[in-house]
């Protein structure tokens, strides 16, 4: 293994139910094999903390909050969990969403998460940390973006998602970017089901992904398909892959007993998926 | 809306202009990002937003303001499971591979789908199999039936 150059990574699209929790949950999962990683679930909804287990961080009257607005004498030790699965977790809070509104008039409030936890952290404690931030606009979504400077955008096939998508890059991204660097690592295509030889809904995203300019080249190896291989999937020349991240039953379930989907089902198809998506992380890009 | 949300960082400190000027060339390709494939299938935003409640997801979609967004998750459904993961006990069923599937598929498609039309989208292991258990509870001659089919005994002699 080649020296780790410490990288925070934020898994954000202002749109839920796109797998937001799932991939970046995964992800650290990947990472934490060979990584020393942090989880941090800035979601107020709390999935991915109650999916590892741990309502009882989730509920504690101690939380992020505290350190990240610097009250009471809560450090991070006294908040991050080891979990099972090589990665340890900095819970999300039912109080979020109070945090919100009181990072909203703090001194710089768009970067108490990257002063107090990720400056203090990356490098020295962890080799990597992973957000998982809300699905709508504000200044949790905006410290996960400065305290990070890397993006991960998870991107499902429909209409409403790549409204998220687009929303993500003109309220979020593009704000952003004129006080600081963000880096676009990867646009993933998540919950593939229909074929990709037929005029779908898959198909569209993963044709459009694909062949546009501002995207092709964030579109990790699982989802890439090159606009001449279309053509020869449509003259019947080439047999459709079957591209990432694809829907599986097992991927849903995984995180209702508790466990990312290498631990839940081992041998599952899409597992690869994540591995190239932590090496993406790891090389800050996509290689091919 | 006003300003840029992010214009408190005006003053954050020399870290970050050093950060910037060395990954100078990599914000070039993300700053195009504005005109975004996705502008281009017939799908687009725009479409979004005009007609944004014909997906089932969430009528919250429909807004496509800061305020809506942020309802997109929370609004409409509890706060979470409904009792805590310290109030169950773990105990085995015995079943046949057949009869799980057919169990979990029925949780995965049909119960999820309901639950999403109450917005609720993180429904724990432990609550559908305590609400599976308590349905079974309330229906038991239906499983007494269940189980005289499957011994190929007929109940309507």
């Amino acid at each position: 293994m080649t020296a780790t150059e410490p990288r925070a990574v934020d898994v954000v699209i202002l749109k839920g139910g796109v797998g937001k929790s799932t991939i970046s949950m995964n992800l650290a999962r990947q990472l934490a094999d060979q990584h020393r990683v942090l989880f941090a679930d800035l979601d107020p909804n709390g999935h991915a903390t109650n999916g590892l287990g741990f309502e009882d961080a989730y509920q504690s009257d101690v939380n992020v909050g505290d350190v990240v607005l610097d009250q009471g004498d809560a450090t991070l030790d006294d908040l991050i969990r080891r979990t099972e699965f090589g990665f340890d977790l900095l819970p999300s809070s039912n109080t979020l969403e109070d945090v919100e509104n009181d990072l909203k008039g703090a001194i710089q409030g768009s970067a108490r998460v990257k002063s107090n936890v990720v400056d203090p952290l990356l490098g020295d404690a962890y080799d990597y940390i992973v957000f998982d931030s809300p699905a709508y606009p504000g200044m949790l979504n905006n410290n996960a973006l400065v305290a990070t400077g890397n993006v991960l955008i998870p991107i499902a096939p429909g209409s409403s998602a790549i409204g998220g998508y687009k929303r993500t890059m003109e309220r979020l991204i593009a704000p952003a970017q004129e006080y600081i660097d963000i880096d676009v690592l990867a646009v993933v295509p998540n919950q593939i089901q229909d074929r990709i030889d037929q005029q779908t809904e898959a198909r569209e995203l993963l044709e459009n992904l694909n062949t546009a300019d501002t995207t092709e080249d964030k579109v990790p190896n699982f989802a890439r398909i090159t606009a001449e291989e279309f053509e020869r999937i449509d003259a019947g020349e080439l047999s459709p892959p079957k591209p990432g991240i694809r829907h599986r039953a097992a991927l849903s379930r995984s995180l209702k007993y508790n466990q990312p989907l290498q631990d839940y089902d081992p041998d599952n198809d899409q597992i690869p998926h994540f591995e190239e998506l932590a090496r993406i992380v790891e090389d800050g890009g996509i290689d091919r | 809306m006003s300003g840029n949300p992010f214009d408190d960082l005006d003053g954050l400190d020399d870290d970050d202009d050093a950060k910037e000027a060395e990954s100078d060339g990599a914000s070039n390709d993300t700053a195009e990002t504005d005109d975004s494939p996705v502008d281009q299938p017939g799908a687009s935003a725009d479409e979004v937003s005009a007609a944004p409640a014909s997906e089932t997801s969430t009528a919250s979609d429909a807004s496509g303001g800061d305020v809506g967004e942020s309802t997109a998750e929370p609004s409409g459904r509890s706060d979470g499971p409904a009792f805590p993961y310290d109030d169950v006990k773990q105990r085995p069923l015995y079943a046949r591979e057949e009869a799980w599937n057919a169990f979990e598929d029925a949780l995965e498609l049909d119960v999820e789908r309901t639950l999403r039309e109450y917005d609720v989208r993180d429904a724990t292991g432990r609550e559908l199999h305590d609400a599976a258990l308590r349905v079974a509870a309330e229906h038991p001659e239906a499983i007494a039936e269940q189980l005289l089919e499957l011994r190929g005994i007929d109940v309507n002699q």
